[in-house]
């Protein structure tokens, strides 16, 4: 007998006996997840090539010199601009969408009105006919940055279920626990930047910031939110419904 | 109403037919079960969100791909608490097969991540040398020198398996 075949059948024997496995309901579960903010992010920057032009276009194509705005005030800093005032009746018959959108604005000025808020479920990557916001078990806002766009997502604990961000850094906060996570669209070219919340009684609020760029380096210089006001917004008791 | 994709039920077969290989594949380049099943969770994650734009006849090259990257990208974030320096959580069953499962395990983690996964793809899954080049992304002169490397490192340590003991003590 070889070596190679010594060597086959101690590894079959070794790994034979598996112990545990992934959980098929927690992978589609985190997978419709994933598509449904990745969907999201493929419109946000849609928007972004096609209403920022000349800006956008200095961004994507590297522009070293554009300015970063900071939700951060610095001390000896510019004045950070206020933002502009939004629409926020994007829902009629409710008035969760200018919550969500004020509770955004207060903790990040440098963004622009919201591009859109509305309702959503767990199933749905878009959203749900306004007429539907009664059954919604999230709520979204969008973004359009210089560098791509950002997408804030209040949840219910019916929709998450008990998720737990397996490839994230976690940390314990008070009221429950905070998440990081950095991932790319399948080309590579556009990465999300994650900030989430999940409160201890399971509802939750996820801050993303997309960034067009061809590596995760230049994509964390090009960011325009700071982590802290991130992890401060999905921290804030505000953002339920 | 359902709005379940059409395509889910062809992922769930998948994950039925391969989840229990892509677990042992795991293991092999982990060397621990826990670590070997947030790597698989993370790939079928993964597979869930790429799954409509992956042509069906490169599923498994697709999965393999993020598997391995996956164990890579745990295996520099576990750094100093590598569990492949740990003792298995389980046996096999008899003395035996225990031991040599101890053995072999000890002297997987001896190898750098992408001998481990060379070995695995190699002769756990059975690949060619040009489907573990795919897998790895190197080229299949690469895979053969680190097949032929690391193979030589398995046999002196598994030759070896008091020595290797004794090095684990030591550290």
């Amino acid at each position: 007998m070889t070596t190679e075949q010594l060597l086959r059948d101690q590894l079959d024997r070794a790994t034979r006996d598996v112990v545990g496995g992934p959980d098929l309901a927690a992978s589609i579960r985190d997978g419709r997840r994933r598509r449904r903010t990745t969907r999201a992010g493929v419109a946000i920057a849609t928007v972004a090539v096609l209403g920022l032009g000349a800006v956008g276009a200095r961004a994507l194509a590297g522009d070293d010199g554009h300015t970063v705005a900071r939700d951060t005030p610095v001390a000896d800093g510019p004045p950070v601009a206020p933002a502009p005032q939004a629409p926020t009746d994007f829902v009629p018959g409710t008035d969760i969408d200018a919550s969500l959108a004020a509770v955004v604005a207060e903790h990040l000025p440098s963004l622009p009105a919201p591009d859109d808020v509305y309702p959503s479920d767990g199933q749905t990557a878009g959203p749900l006919p306004d007429a539907e916001f009664a059954r919604a078990q999230d709520w979204q806002a969008t973004y359009t940055t210089e560098a791509g766009g950002a997408l804030v997502m209040m949840g219910s604990a019916e929709e998450l279920g008990g998720w737990r961000c397996r490839d994230c850094g976690a940390e314990q906060v008070p009221g429950g626990t905070l998440y990081h996570e950095t991932y790319s669209t399948d080309d590579g070219r556009t990465w999300w930047f994650g900030t989430y919340f999940v409160a201890d009684d399971g509802h939750f609020v996820n801050a993303f910031e997309s960034v067009q760029a061809p590596d995760e380096q230049t994509a964390a210089d090009r960011r325009q939110l700071a982590d802290a006001d991130l992890e401060a917004l999905v921290e804030d008791a505000r953002l339920t419904f | 109403m359902s709005r379940t994709p059409a395509w889910e039920t062809a992922y769930r077969d998948y994950f039925t037919a391969r989840q229990r290989s892509l677990m042992r594949t795991a293991y092999a380049v982990l060397g621990s079960w826990p670590a070997a099943e947030d790597a698989v969770q993370t790939t079928f994650t993964q597979l869930y969100v790429h799954w409509p734009r992956i042509q069906p006849g490169a599923v498994d090259t697709y999965a393999r791909r993020t598997l391995v990257h996956t164990c890579f990208r745990m295996s520099r974030h576990r750094g100093r608490e590598r569990s492949t320096d740990r003792v298995p959580e389980r046996t096999v069953a008899g003395p035996e097969g225990g031991l040599e499962r101890l053995d072999l395990v000890r002297a997987l983690a001896g190898l750098p991540p992408q001998g481990r996964a060379v070995i695995a793809l190699r002769f756990l899954d059975d690949l060619s040398v040009a489907e573990t080049a795919r897998v790895l992304d190197l080229p299949e002169g690469t895979v053969k020198s680190q097949t032929a490397r690391a193979l030589d490192r398995l046999q002196s340590a598994l030759a070896e398996p008091e020595s290797i003991e004794r090095n684990h003590h030591d550290h």
